[in-house]
């Protein structure tokens, strides 16, 4: 992983020792010193100081290692944010379906069944893509999903189980109430917890 | 020769100050000038969902109060601080219930509040300018006749507000569109009555110029991009260009349209709920049918 390259090699320069300070400590030499601006003694490889006692260089290194390492977790949790829309898309695809039988009036058990699975399955999914810390680049989730976990959790249960039912109708009377409840469900669950 | 250098500065500083102050004076409607009207409560309560008036001045706490109720306070981010959209109940201390209908006029048409102050523009009356003043007085009506919730006013987030709420009378002088006190744009006589209708909601308390319409370097909707889509208020994403909706194949028809509008993310229209238009889509639902194909109208109608 480049991030851990570059950290473990900038602890290096910074800790590696010059020929001066390795003669020194055999015995022979001078102690190698060097003396900062303000004239304070710094005991490091004698690199240029001017006003403080860490290397110039080190702290580049040190600067881009940290970059690097913000970025890589910047990016696992933006990653995550890419999935999360991917599932609620997933959802739309299998909710459009059902759009679709209720507008033609042609109300078809298998495929509703079909579709309403897909939605639990996709709800199931939902559940993990959430974990602690994980709020950073997504803006369309809102902080309450972390505050108030309990609440996401039970609203995201209100939808999974509206999408269950949904899964159990045999006629088209029945549909279209279990319909009607998985939109609220989804609706009560946005409201709260997707921002705009 | 410093004193000499000083006194110019000085006395060219004041004159700049003094040339501000005059130039940002907010221009405000006199009541001799509203016409006499009966309030209708009725289209009233239309304009509100037209107005989207709930999706800023909503409660900050929606576990004490119930949130249709206009009660303000919930933060609202803007290029220049958080800024906390105050009480429109009718509560006479923290609330709308002591404003006389020229100053709920002044408010809504010119951006001014009661003391004489600008309102910074977040409050979309640049648009509502457009709004014909018996409308606004029905409105005023309407909120009137909602439950009072006392709600005091939240300090503003904006750095310096008495010089910013000054500027804002300058920035009115390129923004604030020049629009006859007593109505809208006069209806288009070519056009067809749900055209017209259409025309004044998008335009007036619709403000769908607000977000669609580009902004330049000042924040001044540009002229000549009228609704072409841009750089979202937020500042991250874009929002779309409302012109030819159809013929880019967004919509079907029409009437497919008019079902976005109404039904939005429900009715699986799945780009009716982002960037803030969710809360715009939940207010046109509440608004009659025919003004909801009225708006389509005159959307389906710009090339």
């Amino acid at each position: 992983m480049p991030a851990e390259t570059i950290a473990l090699t900038s602890t290096g320069l910074i800790f590696a020792k010059s020929d001066r300070q390795i003669a020194w400590s055999r015995g022979m030499g001078e102690r190698p010193e060097t003396r900062t601006k303000n004239g304070r003694v710094c005991c490091c490889p004698n690199i240029e100081h001017k006003e403080s006692c860490v290397k110039k260089s080190s702290l580049v290194i040190a600067g881009i290692a940290g970059i690097m390492m913000t970025a890589f977790i910047g990016t696992s949790f933006a990653a995550m944010s890419d999935d999360r829309e991917a599932v609620m898309k997933d959802v739309m695809k299998s909710f459009k379906v059902m759009i679709g039988i209720s507008k033609s009036g042609q109300f078809d058990a298998a495929e509703v069944s079909k579709e309403a699975a897909a939605i639990v399955a996709n709800l199931d999914k939902f559940k993990d893509l959430f974990p602690d810390g994980s709020q950073a680049g997504d803006s369309k989730a809102k902080a309450e999903i972390w505050t108030d976990r309990a609440g996401f959790e039970a609203a995201r249960n209100n939808a999974r189980d509206a999408a269950v039912n949904l899964g159990k109708v045999t006629d088209a009377t029945a549909f279209k109430a279990a319909f009607d409840a998985q939109s609220a469900a989804c609706k009560g669950c946005h409201d709260k917890y997707r921002a705009n | 020769m410093t004193r000499k250098l000083f006194a110019t500065v000085a006395v060219v500083g004041l004159a700049a100050f003094g040339a501000f102050l005059w130039a940002s004076e907010p221009v405000e409607i006199a009541a001799s000038q509203l016409p006499p009207h009966t309030p209708d409560k009725v289209n009233g309560e239309v304009l509100f969902h037209a107005g989207g008036c709930i999706s800023c001045h909503k409660p900050a706490d929606t576990a004490q109060t119930d949130p249709n109720l206009p009660a303000g306070g919930a933060p609202l981010a803007t290029p220049i601080g958080t800024l906390y959209p105050p009480n429109i109940t009718p509560d006479v201390n923290t609330g709308i219930g002591a404003w006389t209908d020229v100053e709920f006029v002044n408010a809504v048409k010119r951006g001014i509040s009661p003391s004489g102050q600008n309102y910074v523009p977040a409050f979309p009356y640049t648009s509502y300018a457009h709004m014909s003043v018996d409308d606004i007085l029905d409105l005023k009506a309407y909120l009137m006749s909602l439950k009072p919730v006392s709600s005091p006013r939240h300090d503003t987030g904006v750095p310096l507000p008495w010089l910013v709420r000054r500027g804002v009378g300058l920035w009115k002088r390129l923004a604030l569109p020049e629009t006859n006190l007593a109505d809208a744009p006069a209806p288009d006589p070519s056009q067809s009555a749900a055209w017209n209708r259409g025309a004044y909601l998008v335009n007036g308390p619709g403000h769908c110029a607000e977000c669609h319409t580009p902004r330049n370097v000042l924040l001044v909707p540009e002229a000549g991009k009228y609704l072409e889509g841009g750089l979202h208020p937020n500042g991250r994403t874009k929002v779309p260009s409302l012109h030819n909706l159809i013929g880019r194949g967004l919509f079907k028809d029409v009437n497919d349209l008019a079902d976005g509008l109404k039904q939005g993310e429900e009715g699986g229209y799945d780009n009716m709920s982002a960037g803030g238009m969710g809360e715009v889509q939940s207010n046109l639902s509440k608004l009659p049918e025919a003004d909801v194909k009225a708006i389509a109208d005159y959307l389906a109608s710009l090339k």
